[in-house]
């Protein structure tokens, strides 16, 4: 029993970060620790007549992390708070990255 | 240094490293609190922390950890803070943190090796003929577990890095402090600097993965992965500091494991070096 479980346990640690190098990286749970970076995006409000406001988006998230993908999480979060927006785009360094709609 | 002494100062060290974690996760936890910032679970039907709850949960964090260090009914604690932390982390996606993570791991494997046989609060409440046979009671498997753990994340901390964007040297260049004592200076951001140093990471990292496991290697496996984790001081900001201060500790404790009798031993499989005195094992099965 006890030998069963120390391999079942020693196969999950190899197994799972052996499984998330095939993912996009960093992955979360494979100990991809500074394997890459990406720069937090930029959020913008967009209103009726098409015209983009900026806002500070670390005021609305814990933290931008690496390897939590929360920009579309973030922009529907963001069209709740503010009613005025009829989309939320985000950018990373002047590049469209994505957009919501209401 | 016995296996139950080493496990000891592992467990001491991964109480301290829970307390730390707790400072870093306060502040984020209140500002996950505040209605406007987004609340991000990684399933619907993951119980939420409602309001009221949050002064017994950081309680029971504070008194497990510091129970969990003292070692006073050691496993209980150990099941508690790990429970505890584990509920945390999966609370929201962006309280991921690898640290957080291998803690709360290697406490599971901390409680299944029976970290409290020694220097703590559990084996002082035994007689001496118990004490004496306390060194019988670690489970060498689970031990083990937690050395092969460490070297699962050197392992792939390394192998990750193989990607075009880290090996070019981008990944350093923007880590690499601009600013304070240690600052990397402009001119030696080349990619002609940057790129063997990049290589370098990689190697060191899944060459600490190996060398621990090789006694003629050990000593220089060990400062190696010391200057590794100092390093990483040097390179992360200050905001990043308890986070590190606990990674690095999680990290080089385990390092004292390899400087027991059993480092070198094969797989093992059963729960105990010796037979142990079966009150005394009774007893510690119930802390």
């Amino acid at each position: 029993m006890t030998r069963r479980l120390f391999f079942l346990l020693l196969g999950l640690q190899f197994a799972v970060p052996a499984w998330l190098l095939t993912q996009p990286r960093p992955a979360r749970f494979g100990w991809q620790m500074f394997s890459d970076y990406r720069l937090a995006p930029d959020f913008f409000l967009v209103e009726e007549q098409g015209q983009e406001q900026p806002i500070s988006a670390a005021r609305y998230r814990i933290a931008f992390r690496n390897d939590v993908p929360a920009e579309e999480a973030l922009a529907r979060h963001l069209l709740q708070l503010f009613p005025e927006a009829v989309a939320v785009r985000w950018r990373v360094a002047e590049q469209p990255c994505g957009e919501v709609r209401r | 240094m016995t296996l139950t002494r080493a496990l000891a100062v592992v467990r001491i060290v991964h109480g301290s490293a829970a307390l730390l974690l707790l400072l870093e996760m306060l502040p984020l936890c209140k500002q996950w609190l505040q209605p406007e910032v987004l609340q991000l679970p990684y399933a619907s039907w993951y119980p939420s922390l409602p309001r009221d709850a949050i002064p017994v949960l950081l309680t029971c964090w504070i008194l497990s950890a510091l129970a969990f260090l003292a070692g006073w009914a050691t496993r209980w604690a150990g099941c508690v803070l790990a429970v505890v932390l584990a509920y945390v982390l999966f609370l929201d996606q962006q309280f991921y943190s690898n640290h957080h993570l291998l803690l709360v791991v290697n406490l599971v494997y901390l409680v299944l090796a029976n970290c409290g046989a020694e220097w703590s609060m559990d084996a002082r409440r035994l007689n001496p003929e118990q004490q004496a046979a306390a060194p019988a009671l670690a489970n060498p498997w689970a031990a083990r577990l937690l050395q092969t753990q460490l070297t699962a994340v050197y392992l792939f901390a390394g192998l990750s890095k193989l990607n075009p964007t880290f090996l070019s040297g981008a990944v350093l260049a923007v880590y690499l402090p601009r600013e304070g004592f240690l600052a990397w200076p402009e001119a030696w951001r080349t990619q002609e600097l940057l790129q063997p140093l990049a290589w370098a990471t990689v190697l060191g990292e899944v060459a600490l993965a190996g060398g621990l496991w090789l006694r003629g290697l050990r000593t220089l496996a060990m400062i190696g992965g010391g200057i590794l984790h100092l390093s990483m001081f040097a390179l992360l900001d200050r905001s990043q500091l308890l986070g590190i201060l606990s990674f690095v500790l999680t990290c080089l404790s385990i390092y004292v494991l390899w400087l027991t009798p059993e480092a070198d031993a094969g797989v093992p499989a059963q729960s105990s070096s010796a037979p142990a005195t079966p009150s005394v094992a009774a007893e510690h099965h119930c802390s």
